[in-house]
């Protein structure tokens, strides 16, 4: 069921209905019930796997529990007889045996994530290893699976539940139930935001009461979700994927207004999504985590990948960033270097700086790699998005060792640094190196994206707006339709650094109000890319 | 007491924002429906049919065979008939039965005559713009939703009939000054269903009837629709006439006409292909059809109006209202 249908439409009408029906202290019963009648819908197979993390997760935090508990007992039965000593072995035993759950888990886990998305990938590579190491033309054949809906999302929600277990910063949820609402809450299953237990449990369990104006805030934030998707991602997706397809032809500025609408489509698509998504949630009167703040207002990467898909971010920062930066192996990989240093500096060596700056670093370098590897990785099993991972880790230390030499530029040219004319410049640069950035995005692979790079820069006399008309799939009509709609985006996204906008317009005059609802919903059904005649896509991220 | 009054006065506020939406939503519904005015005006006869509902005494449904070749003013100068056509461009026989279902539930008409033209396609005809043009008219009933479940293609969704905007919100582009004038105002543009063409285009000279080679089995849908149709009226006391409008088609079998036979007779009906009457109606394919014998123009509909009148005078008993 996608969101954008009649029958989800009518779906979270129905649950609506039925959760406010039920008693307060029930209600995420009837959640539960939605959430799973919504994945079901999605297909009767996707079941079992999203069954398969509850249970694991569920069992193996009641695993970890149960040692600590028999440590607890152990320890306080026994606290007069066991030395110091004893006791800080018994512990590390008991921790092993914790981390061997976890790792059960996480391996069963992430296993079937990633033999589902990546055994094509990797069968791809096989055959390309057979054939040239041994002339071997019987291909293994691919698997094609198809993809349970929203496994990237589930599986890291659950199984960052599971770490935070281990590391005792939540006690586990031991009623299944609750439990099972946790993995499958419907609104977020589809593309996130990436919950986290501390924050997610108590709203979903919470006694909610029903509130007209916590309704139509939710079916605001709704209609906004949709607006970004039908009126400008979906209206924008064919001249994107026809332009790059036919680089050859329409290159040059046709390129360049790709990478530009692609960024629009990309926002619009899934801050789109996740408008619904946060919508709906605020229907049943649940509040999840934010997954956007204004990224194209970002003046450096580092600020941007801080405000765009941010639960990703975090889960990434938290899970294996700072677990890696904190690995003894790295920290005396680290410790190392700066000694060498030392020791080259007592030589008077030049090399000795670097060496000391290269050991302070690698204890966020290391960790940092292996994030935008992943980050790669979780976008998408083709080398292409594994490059634009890589890339953007690139350009974020690029920017880091640069920032010294840049703040000296600013200060010899004597530049305000914090003046709207220098923020104006990083947030324009940043917005444009992270749309080239892009390219990889919507690309075959990873020659086509930098001959599409390459191409930016030939032949600017060609462009024609007659021929966006007429043969790359964007009528004048529509062509003005997008440009005001990014450009009401653009003010929407403007206005919101001063506070939330729907708040604003709660403020306003009811009928004043009343006209923004009605334009929106003339806008959205109107304007928007769906139903016959348009085939309006699934939402991008969807299929992570 | 003052709580009381603040709920109901709350319960008043969400009840008036919820009608202030839905007449939004009717009245941008309205505007992108296609009209059907100047053009494809075979799209007007459902919906016209309603004002004139408490006066029809006969009602025709079948495909443009019917809107083209019956001139209801003849039927009402020459007999005082009063009918109306709810036959509409390639109307199926299950749509021809719910436009029966529909019409009955606005006025319960005398006679009910059912077109068999349509008849001899498969149970898988489905033409998106014929149906669209069947439907969009339609008010909104439970028979129209079981209409629009009978008919729709395999792509086709149920949302897309209910809410025309679904389907034609694409025609932002190309909306005239005549989508918000007739929003609202419904112009007449069939003469109770009737839509006359002044064309000529000359048959090849040929057998009216053929014997058509291949499967002439009638499909079991369209024989299930023929056979609900004449229950529904004899249900509920309403005479029926199964005929075939006139044409000189080579579509049409003979082979058609003994199985519709059988059918009608089970129930004490009569069935008549006009093709047969050709002579005593006085049709001359050189000049009353207006593509070559698919269809009567206007001069057809008069003959054959004015021979189909004494036809009904004769067989059935309605009212003469002149």
């Amino acid at each position: 069921m996608s969101f954008i249908s009649i029958d989800f439409a009518l779906f979270v009408t129905a649950a609506l209905v039925v959760y406010y029906i039920f008693p307060g202290k029930i209600r995420w019963v009837a959640l539960l019930i939605a959430s799973y009648v919504f994945y079901t819908w999605t297909g009767f197979g996707n079941l079992a796997y999203i069954l398969i993390t509850t249970v694991s997760a569920y069992v193996c935090a009641g695993l970890m529990e149960k040692k600590a508990a028999e440590q607890q007992k152990y320890l306080s039965e026994n606290k007069e007889k066991l030395t110091k000593e004893e006791k800080k072995s018994y512990k590390a035993e008991v921790k092993k045996k914790q981390k061997l759950i976890l790792a059960a888990g996480l391996i069963l886990n992430f296993g079937i994530l990633v033999y589902l998305k990546y055994a094509d990938w990797a069968i791809a590579y096989i055959n390309l290893f057979r054939l040239s190491r041994f002339g071997r033309t019987d291909f293994i054949p691919f698997r094609n699976y198809i993809i349970p809906l929203g496994i990237s999302f589930y599986t890291f929600q659950t199984m960052g539940y599971l770490i935070d277990i281990y590391y005792g910063k939540y006690e586990r949820e031991r009623n299944f139930f609750k439990f099972a609402l946790f993995t499958s809450f419907f609104p977020q299953i589809v593309q996130g935001p990436i919950s986290r237990f501390g924050e997610l449990a108590p709203e979903l369990y919470k006694e909610v009461s029903f509130d007209f104006d916590r309704i139509k805030s939710g079916f605001y934030r709704v209609m906004w979700g949709l607006f970004k998707k039908l009126v400008i991602a979906d209206r924008l997706a064919a001249y994107v994927s026809e332009t790059i397809a036919q680089r050859e032809t329409y290159k040059g500025f046709y390129i360049l207004l790709a990478v530009f609408f692609y960024s629009m489509q990309i926002y619009g698509d899934f801050s789109g999504g996740i408008d619904v998504a946060l919508g709906v949630a605020e229907m049943f009167g649940i509040k999840l985590a934010e997954n956007f703040n204004r990224p194209f207002f970002s003046k450096s990467i580092s600020e941007y990948w801080s405000r765009w898909h941010i639960t990703l971010g975090t889960w990434f920062k938290d899970y294996i960033f700072y677990p890696l930066s904190l690995n003894k192996g790295i920290i005396k990989l680290g410790k190392k270097c700066r000694e060498v240093g030392s020791t080259l500096a007592g030589k008077k060596n030049p090399l000795a700086g670097p060496m000391t700056g290269l050991g302070k670093r690698i204890p966020i370098y290391i960790p940092m790699f292996m994030v935008w590897f992943t980050t790669g990785m979780w976008h998408g099993s083709q080398n292409r998005y594994v490059v634009w991972g890589l890339f953007n880790c690139f350009f974020i230390i690029l920017g880091t060792e640069l920032e010294p030499v840049s703040l000296r530029i600013v200060e010899k040219l004597k530049l305000n640094e914090a003046g709207a004319l220098m923020r104006s410049y990083r947030v324009i640069k940043t917005f444009w190196l992270m749309s080239f950035l892009r390219i990889f995005d919507i690309s075959k692979d990873v020659p086509s994206a930098f001959n599409a790079f390459k191409l930016i820069f030939t032949d600017w006399s060609s462009f024609r707006l007659a021929v966006v008309y007429e043969n790359l799939s964007l009528e004048k009509e529509d062509f003005i339709v997008a440009v005001i709609a990014i450009l009401v985006m653009f003010i929407f996204d403007l206005v919101q650094r001063k506070g939330s906008v729907r708040e604003r317009i709660f403020r306003l005059p009811v009928p004043v109000q009343w006209v923004i609802l009605s334009l929106l919903i003339v806008a959205v059904s109107v304007f928007g890319y769906y139903g016959p005649g348009y085939d309006a896509g699934s939402f991008i991220y969807g299929a992570f | 007491m003052k709580n009381r009054q603040n709920r109901v006065v709350t319960f008043l506020k969400i009840i008036l924002k919820i009608v202030v939406v839905f007449i939004l939503v009717i009245t941008i519904n309205r505007i992108f429906l296609p009209k059907y005015i100047n053009e494809n005006q075979d799209g007007r006869i459902t919906q016209e049919y309603y004002p004139k509902a408490k006066e029809t005494d006969v009602i025709f449904v079948g495909s443009s065979t019917v809107h083209s070749g019956i001139d209801p003013r003849v039927l009402m100068e020459e007999q005082g008939i009063s009918a109306y056509l709810r036959a509409n461009a390639s109307q199926t026989m299950w749509i021809s039965y719910y436009m029966i279902e529909d019409a009955l539930l606005w006025h319960t008409p005398e006679l009910v005559c059912i077109d068999t033209t349509f008849i001899k396609y498969g149970d898988d005809f489905v033409e998106e713009p014929s149906t669209r043009k069947s439907l969009d008219g339609m008010r909104l009933t439970p028979s129209k939703i079981r209409c629009i479940r009978a008919s729709m293609g395999e792509n086709e969704k149920m949302a897309d009939y209910i809410m025309p905007l679904f389907r034609f919100h694409s025609r932002w582009k190309e909306l005239t000054l005549d989508d918000f004038r007739y929003a609202y105002y419904n112009k007449p543009v069939t003469i109770n269903g009737y839509l006359p063409d002044d064309e000529v285009g000359a048959a090849e000279p040929g057998p009216l009837v053929y014997e058509k080679e291949g499967d002439t089995e009638l499909s079991s849908r369209n024989v299930e629709y023929l056979r609900k149709s004449i229950e529904l009226c004899l249900d509920r006391g309403i005479q029926v006439m199964v005929f075939k409008v006139p044409a000189h088609s080579p579509n049409w079998s003979r082979d058609y006409d003994d199985q519709i036979n059988d059918i009608v007779k089970e129930y004490n009906l009569s069935y008549i292909n006009f093709d047969d009457k050709n002579d005593e109606i006085g049709l001359d394919y050189s000049t009353d059809t207006p593509d070559g014998g698919s269809h009567l123009n206007a001069s057809g509909a008069v003959k054959f109006s004015r021979y189909l009148g004494e036809y009904i005078r004769d067989n059935y008993t309605v009212s003469d209202r002149r």
